[in-house]
């Protein structure tokens, strides 16, 4: 996990090989941290089958009409770190059959979060490999 | 009715539990207590699992009306909570005290929106000392009070399984135990510790959850928690909760991370222009 400060620290999960369940409250337009941690989830994290992302209500509501690009909101820098995480879930999904699942604010129907999260992880939204909660 | 099996009247006594609507206790429940003695006990068991002192009033009430052990239905409470600390006096140490009464209690809730002050806490916490030998776990809410004599409380539960501190915050304490003079080291002094083995919720949206952390790295017998819950705001807090991933490794099984440093954080953002 790197948070800034002299001395950037890694999340590692990879000791942790009786994970069934990990839930990620992602507040932030920053997210390297969260694909790193997910690096190190490994062929021994057998029973781990699922990680769940749930993300600041800020995060899906910029609306289209104001904010086109979503770089525009959170920086482009940011933008290329949630592809990443984007890439690694994709890979957890397809490697491992670990799915993600998204817990939704309550305030959003499906289809309007569905849409602008699918700015910022737009292939597992796009190949359906989202399962939403709540 | 005295001819049914008394395992029917049971059933029937815990049905009458399970219909209680937003936490209202049954009328019919209470007055089974009514009914007969040979009731008394199953239904005590339902009326009085939940017990709540917040206010020294509160507890004097119950003190008059349940005056000895022998009458008490404090034996059947599974939950005990203390919302402030000037509920608790030395009063309560003596023996066959009403503190003591409650050798059932698995779960332990304190705090609320209180300051627990030093002196007060530790005498109040040294009572509660093992009270009860079967404490599974123990909720610590909304509170700012000293570490060092919360967690000699929590250490001397043998079979605590669950441990939830949310919101709660640090006071340094002196030799003296004042809250002034310099502060001493905040670390666990027992021998001993309890398992761990459950669920670890340290979360603090206003302040540091970091001593905490640090305090339960330091427990004698290490940590085996199955669940961890995290949620910290503040950034130095960031290597004392991996260091509890990482310590807790082995026996992980559910991970829940919340963080929410600020000024890196989506909510910092302003209109784009």
């Amino acid at each position: 996990m790197f948070l800034g400060g002299p001395e950037p620290t890694l999340f590692t999960l990879s000791k942790a090989i009786k994970l069934r369940e990990v839930i990620l409250w992602l507040g932030s337009q920053r997210v390297e941290w969260v694909t790193l941690a997910l690096q190190t989830i490994g062929r021994e994290h057998r029973d781990l089958k699922r990680i769940s992302i749930e993300v600041h209500p800020f995060l899906t509501i910029i609306p289209a009409s104001t904010y086109p690009n979503v770089g525009q909101v959170i920086g482009e820098g940011n933008v290329r770190q949630w592809l990443d995480l984007d890439r690694s879930l994709v890979h957890l999904q397809e490697s491992r059959s670990i799915r993600t699942r998204v817990i939704r604010p309550w305030s959003r129907p499906n289809a309007d979060f569905l849409d602008s999260f699918g700015d910022l992880l737009p292939e597992i939204t796009k190949r359906g490999m989202i399962g939403l909660a709540r | 009715m005295s001819n049914l099996p008394c395992e029917i009247l049971d059933h029937i006594v815990d049905l009458l539990h399970d219909s209680q609507t937003y936490g209202q206790v049954p009328l019919e429940l209470r007055n089974c207590c009514l009914v007969s003695k040979s009731w008394v006990p199953r239904t005590r068991r339902h009326l009085f699992a939940n017990i709540y002192f917040d206010t020294a009033k509160n507890l004097e009430s119950w003190k008059r009306t349940f005056p000895g052990p022998s009458i008490s239905p404090a034996c059947y409470a599974k939950r005990l909570c203390i919302g402030r600390p000037q509920v608790v006096t030395a009063e309560g140490a003596e023996a066959g005290g009403w503190i003591a009464s409650f050798s059932s209690v698995e779960h332990l809730e304190l705090g609320g929106q209180e300051i627990w002050q030093a002196r007060g806490c530790e005498v109040a916490f040294a009572l509660f000392h093992g009270f009860s030998p079967v404490v599974k776990s123990i909720r610590v809410n909304a509170s700012i009070l000293p570490f060092r004599h919360l967690f000699n409380l929590i250490l001397s539960f043998p079979l605590l399984e669950d441990l939830d501190m949310t919101d709660c915050y640090d006071v340094p304490i002196s030799n003296g135990g004042d809250s002034d003079g310099p502060p001493m080291s905040t670390t666990v002094q027992s021998s001993s510790s309890p398992a761990f083995t459950g669920t670890l919720k340290l979360q603090g949206e206003g302040g540091p959850v970091g001593p905490a952390a640090r305090l339960l790295l330091s427990v004698p017998g290490g940590i085996h928690f199955r669940k961890l819950s995290f949620a910290w705001t503040q950034k130095e807090d960031i290597s004392p909760m991996m260091a509890l991933v990482e310590k807790c490794s082995h026996t992980l099984e559910s991970l829940y991370v919340w963080c929410d440093v600020p000024g890196t954080f989506i909510r910092h953002l302003r209109p784009h222009r």
